[in-house]
């Protein structure tokens, strides 16, 4: 018990050290490859982000990729700002106990044009367990063509019928093979609701797991 | 809900949270099944109903405490062996690669990305795990022209795209996409985790 005790210690020590050296190699990263002014600009939208306790990563990964992406200063504090915003929103719209993961891909949902109050029903509708790979599907659906209403209608259809994440996949896969089959984006993915509600999706496999705090 | 008029219906309701679409149901339906199985008939007992009906156990506490160790002592090992037998190795199941692991995968969990380019002499990746540099993570050519590459990633999403020839940003045609564009073009999303992970 003694040494269970002085081993939580020891690691509860080193926690805000390791904490630190992640936000410098942050801040290093980013001074490395941005111009010293946009830089600072950047880093004082993610220092904020840190602070509101909003993940940091999608901010910085963005700023890299637009500084490989060879793209202007003002185009990349428009895009962290902008992302900046989508974070705050999805918290909001997923509530306060949404896992980092899961409020970085309901970002992305919100920059692709999902109405926040579908994240909030997708929440709803599946209250425990991770919804990041139900925001992921609904993303890739919209990035293939299908239709806002139908993308968000056919991702919160499944997830309210129990889809467990794996059988969201194959969905997901079932209409991306539909489409480079020539199916229109919608049909291909009513179609695939259907097939997934005929097939029981909540039978397929175990119920959604236990979300992490 | 199978016709196509249900499907319609169904997407419709859950997009714009019509009944039962947003997941509050019917009210008064949860009360119409209790009535329903409180008229179901009671179900007939047969030569095993003994091993099947409710009984009261007497267990001391300390011989509980001793059984549930054991239990947990065995579960623990068993899921040890489970986590194993799905991820060999420390490697997730590569599939094309949207790697979706429903298990705990180690962290970080290797990953493999893989790219048919007959015609490129040079193909990296670039991501959220390698700070978008297109020097750092290059994948190994195969005589077929597929390229491929075993990243070790964290646990979490990753953005990625593969860069051909340095100049030529490409996205992964098996792996799901990151909806919108950003600096005007798009991205792919690899999972890694399950569950509690994400």
């Amino acid at each position: 018990m003694k040494l269970a005790a002085a081993t939580l210690l020891l690691a509860l020590s080193f926690a805000p050290a390791v904490h630190a050296d992640d936000v410098a190699g942050e801040d290093a990263r980013l001074r490395a490859r941005l111009a010293p002014d946009v830089a600072e600009r950047v880093l004082a939208i993610v220092h904020d982000a840190r602070a509101s306790g909003l993940p940091t990563d999608p901010l910085v990964g963005r700023a890299l990729e637009g500084a490989s992406r060879h793209a202007s200063g003002d185009d990349i504090l428009t895009e962290i700002r902008r992302h900046a915003a989508a974070l705050g929103a999805a918290r909001g719209a997923l509530g306060a106990d949404a896992g980092q993961t899961e409020i970085a891909a309901g970002a992305t949902a919100l920059m692709a044009g999902v109405p926040a109050d579908s994240l909030t029903r997708l929440r709803t509708v599946r209250p425990r367990g991770s919804l990041v790979v139900s925001l992921v599907v609904m993303c890739d659906f919209l990035a293939r063509g299908v239709p806002m209403p139908t993308a968000a209608g056919t991702v919160i259809a499944a997830a309210r019928a129990g889809t467990p994440d794996d059988a969201m996949m194959r969905m997901r896969q079932r209409v991306h093979d539909e489409i480079r089959r020539g199916v229109a984006p919608a049909g291909a993915t009513r179609e695939a609701l259907t097939q997934l509600l005929r097939s029981g999706p909540a039978r397929e496999s175990s119920p959604p797991h236990r979300r992490s705090p | 809900m199978n016709e196509p008029d249900d499907i319609d219906r169904a997407i419709r309701d859950a997009y714009q949270g019509g009944p039962g679409g947003a997941g509050t149901g019917d009210p008064g339906a949860t009360a119409r099944l209790m009535e329903r199985v409180r008229r179901e008939p009671a179900p007939r007992r047969g030569r095993l109903a003994w091993w099947f009906a409710p009984d009261a156990l007497r267990v001391s506490p300390a011989a509980a405490v001793a059984v549930l160790a054991v239990a947990l002592l065995a579960g623990a090992y068993a899921g040890g062996r489970l986590v194993r037998s799905v991820a060999p190795e420390g490697s997730v199941p590569r599939g094309g690669i949207a790697a979706l692991a429903t298990a705990t995968p180690p962290e970080p969990a290797s990953v493999t990305f893989t790219l048919r380019a007959p015609d490129a002499s040079r193909v990296s990746i670039v991501g959220d795990f390698n700070g978008w540099s297109p020097d750092v993570t290059p994948l190994a050519r195969s005589s077929s022209g597929v390229w491929t590459a075993a990243v070790p990633l964290e646990r979490g999403l990753h953005n990625y795209a593969f860069v051909i020839d340095g100049r030529e940003w490409r996205t992964d045609p098996a792996a799901p996409l990151a909806a919108g564009s950003t600096f005007g073009s798009q991205n792919s999303v690899v999972i890694v985790g399950g569950g509690d992970a994400l």
